[in-house]
């Protein structure tokens, strides 16, 4: 877009030099809009029926690489039948109340500005014209249960880029004349599509060490491979990382801690599992990973008791407490305040990391480190469970020196049905006015727990100390410098 | 008790008082603690006594079948000691009259306490006692301000204090010192009863600069924060305080980063009970309010009514006459409350 438009101003400077600059400018400006309504036109025509969306041209902020090679190719990659789901298309219209509020608000506190500003008050799919824009409809979806915090487990986050990418990888058509590499053909390809989620919402470790996994088994295709054997290459590759980072991780997560006799690790035996009969355990919010421990443990023993600690404004412990109920597991529910009151009853607490850092320091979700802090004063021992493909290569100390801020408005929610009636006081028409200049709403995502408050680490590598976190790192970088292409199992020294 | 028919004066504003605490009409400590004296003057106004003896004995009797219904008020039951200790200091002053007292530890070993002669008539105590009553009411009104105007010595320019819970004196605290210094204030949610919202929209109106954050970022912030400043809901004997739910995971975190605790509050929070006590343990309050008992059934839902911080925890007391630390706190209890040597407990 802005490309034409330069060759539109340089041609009519040439042509008419004796116009004065006002003239000049107002000529280009009627130019540029009939462009547009042009565009808008040709691309309501060619809009399937089931999409209500205003269409508009591709925004200069979007960044794509080439905006003239993509709207050629974009017709040629993609379905010819675009299936638009309709729930990202409701959640759009509902947000246009959280717009209106949203836009208003400056609510990013002074000490704080060094926090990326959340961003995802406006709706992501206005900005972008769907039918023409190069992103795969996988790719949109993901996105967009993203933003809405449909998907929010890293686990899941990650899988679900993997899938997308998978039939990305499976629609995706490489012309016989173009003058780029295969590897180099689908890097372009993908990148609007990760920028574009990146924009729907930062990626999380978990995707970021995805991608990087993805980039390098793509660079390194071997040249003359064709395109068929490419992507069953490619796919097969993607189905072995969910399958055992993911997927089997989780499994021997399982078998370390509770120590399963029938299982081979690397010939060493854990006699003892680390969940004993009877034990109360703690968890915070929701982990797929922890819950399916609890659930595992359940099964082995049968009395073991769990208390749910939760907190606002997500209250993602409610979900973690439907799960293990449905596995008839005697559970409690308690708000983090309340942490001091019952953790003299708790044998040990059981955390979900989101990713470790190379310096043994655990992000998880905020709140996990005060947890850590108390259990550590009531002498209760602290377990923390990752996958190695969660370990990244960044150091950070706290948590505020880099951080995702959540929607601020979220704070001035009431999720518990039971006070439904009672907004929270900033809530109400007459306070949120205060909101602004001096009066902030702070809502961090992540929380990064020190190792001294960490007594364990579980990962599929085994149970290990957060210190050797760095060390499983060399081993994976020395491992995958050394084959390349397919992995091999590591070896441990 | 409360099934018999409210039959005099005292009885009906025994029978409101328990409505407004179960209500959660009474806000503050200060109300509560108005409310209570209003409650002991009508019962020593009514009550038929004619010496000092047979006013503690009626006092006494009400104490242990009141504080059946509510445990957990100590604050009022503070006070109902305090008014047992007037008693009983104006008799022995009486008694005394001619003797000087060496008010020391070592006097008070080698001085009984106990008084002996309790026959101080109706007509020469009833004046004595709605005097001190009065005393009580001023300086139940009056704690709030002397401890605000406190605040200048300990906040300075620039700081960031970190506050938490539902504390009139705290906000009175940092609204004087507003007004002649800049800084900023994070204040913490406090779910389930959000109190924080409503502390951090009076502080925005008084200039400050304000920061709401939820629970669980509490260990995050706190290493950019140069002083925690909470109010409490009463002070045990040993220097530990009964504050609201989340102060101790507060306390642990600036414990863990070498931050002060300050806790502003009036000496008729002091209370000569200790937790250990039975009958001191949270409370729990209805689970309603923090998970809706329509998600399941037979789920257990925790909400205490207050938290237990130790006194390791705490760096300093600012009270409304003096500033301790909490291993001073017994000298202070000494003075307000007397000392029962043939019962166990602090009367």
């Amino acid at each position: 877009m802005s490309s034409q438009n330069n060759q539109s101003q340089t041609s009519e400077n040439q042509t008419e030099q004796q116009k004065s600059k006002a003239d000049l400018r107002r000529e280009r400006r009627v130019k540029q809009e009939e462009q547009r309504a042009k565009k808008a036109t040709t691309a309501a025509s060619t809009m399937p029926k089931k999409s209500s969306q205003p269409e508009k041209p591709v925004s200069a902020n979007l960044k794509q690489d080439d905006a003239k090679t993509s709207h050629n190719v974009s017709n040629e990659s993609k379905n010819k039948d675009l299936v638009f789901e309709t729930a990202p298309v409701k959640l759009k219209l509902n947000r246009k109340e959280d717009l209106a509020e949203s836009q208003s608000f400056n609510t990013k506190p002074k000490l704080f500005h060094h926090f990326e500003e959340y961003k995802r008050d406006y709706s992501i799919t206005e900005r972008n014209s769907l039918e023409n824009s190069s992103i795969h409809p996988n790719f949109l979806k993901l996105g967009l249960q993203s933003a809405h915090d449909l998907i929010s487990c890293s686990n899941s986050r990650c899988i679900g880029f993997l899938y997308a990418l998978k039939q990305f990888i499976i629609d995706l058509k490489f012309p016989s004349n173009s003058s780029k590499t295969l590897s180099e053909y689908i890097e372009s390809k993908l990148k609007p599509n990760i920028n574009f989620l990146t924009q729907c919402r930062p990626l999380s470790v978990s995707q970021g060490n995805a991608i990087k996994e993805m980039k390098h088994i793509i660079l390194h295709l071997p040249v003359n491979i064709s395109e068929t054997e490419a992507k069953d290459l490619l796919v097969e590759e993607i189905d072995k990382f969910v399958e055992e980072k993911i997927l089997l991780a989780a499994e021997t997560i399982n078998k370390y801690i509770l120590a399963d006799v029938n299982s081979i690790i690397s010939g060493t035996s854990y006699a003892q599992s680390k969940i004993s009969d009877n034990d109360t355990i703690l968890i915070f919010g929701y982990s797929n990973l922890v819950n399916r421990i609890l659930i595992e443990a359940k099964q082995r023993f049968q009395n073991i008791h769990v208390i749910v600690v939760d907190s606002r404004p997500k209250y993602r412990g409610k979900k973690s407490l439907e799960k293990l109920l449905k596995y008839d597991i005697d559970c409690s529910y308690i708000l983090i305040n309340g942490i001091s009151y019952i953790m003299n009853r708790v044998n040990k607490v059981i955390l979900g990391a989101h990713a470790l850092m190379a310096n043994g320091y655990v992000m998880a979700q905020i709140g996990s480190s005060q947890i850590a802090l108390v259990a550590k004063a009531f002498n209760v021992p602290v377990i923390a469970c990752c996958e190695t493909y969660k370990f990244a290569d960044k150091v950070q100390t706290d948590a505020l020196v880099k951080n995702e801020l959540g929607n601020p408005m979220d704070l001035l929610k009431n999720e518990n049905k039971a006070m439904q009636n009672e907004k929270p006081f900033l809530a109400k028409d007459e306070f949120t006015s205060q909101i602004g200049e001096n009066l902030n709403l702070l809502n961090l995502i992540y929380d990064v727990c020190s190792p001294e408050l960490i007594n364990c680490l579980v990962t599929d590598m085994g149970m290990l100390p957060c210190t050797s976190v760095p060390v499983v790192l060399r081993l994976k970088n020395r491992d995958s410098t050394r084959t390349g292409l397919k992995n091999e199992p590591i070896i441990r020294n | 008790m409360l099934t018999r028919i409210a039959k005099t004066d005292y009885e009906q504003e025994l029978r409101k008082f328990l409505n407004e605490l179960k209500n959660r009409e009474l806000n503050s400590s200060t109300q509560i603690g108005l409310a209570a004296v209003r409650l002991i003057k009508k019962l020593i106004g009514e009550s038929k006594w004619t010496t000092a003896g047979e006013l503690l004995e009626i006092l006494k009797k009400e104490e242990k079948s009141l504080f059946e219904c509510i445990p957990n008020e100590t604050n009022v039951r503070n006070i109902w000691k305090r008014v047992i200790k007037i008693i009983k200091d104006e008799s022995v002053v009486i008694e005394q009259r001619n003797q000087t007292q060496i008010d020391s530890l070592q006097g008070n070993l080698f001085q009984s306490n106990i008084c002996q002669n309790l026959s101080l008539s109706h007509n020469e105590l009833k004046p004595i006692m709605i005097e001190a009553l009065s005393e009580i009411i001023i300086e139940l009104e009056s704690a709030v301000a002397s401890i605000a105007s406190q605040s200048v010595e300990h906040i300075y320019e620039n700081e960031v204090i970190f506050t938490m819970g539902k504390s009139q004196t705290v906000e009175a605290f940092l609204k004087y010192a507003a007004r002649k210094r800049r800084f900023h204030v994070i204040v913490a949610e406090n779910a389930p009863y959000l109190d924080g919202h409503e502390i951090s929209s009076n502080l925005q109106k008084a200039g400050l600069d304000v920061t709401l954050i939820t629970d669980s970022a509490i260990f995050t912030i706190i290493s950019r924060v140069n002083t925690v400043i909470v109010g409490t809901k009463s002070i045990f004997a040993n220097g530990g305080l009964k504050a609201h739910t989340g102060t101790h995971s507060l306390a642990l975190a600036a414990k863990h980063h070498n931050i002060p605790l300050i806790v502003c509050s009036s000496l008729l929070k002091l209370s000569p009970e200790y937790f250990a006590n039975t009958n001191n343990l949270p409370e729990l309050l209805p689970c309603d309010d923090v998970l809706s008992s329509n998600f399941q059934p037979n789920l257990t839902v925790l909400n205490p009514s207050f938290d237990y911080v130790p006194p390791e925890l705490v760096n300093l007391f600012i009270f409304n006459t003096t500033k301790t630390a909490p291993s001073y706190v017994y000298r202070l209890i000494r003075e307000m409350y007397a000392i029962e040597e043939d019962e166990d407990e602090f009367f």
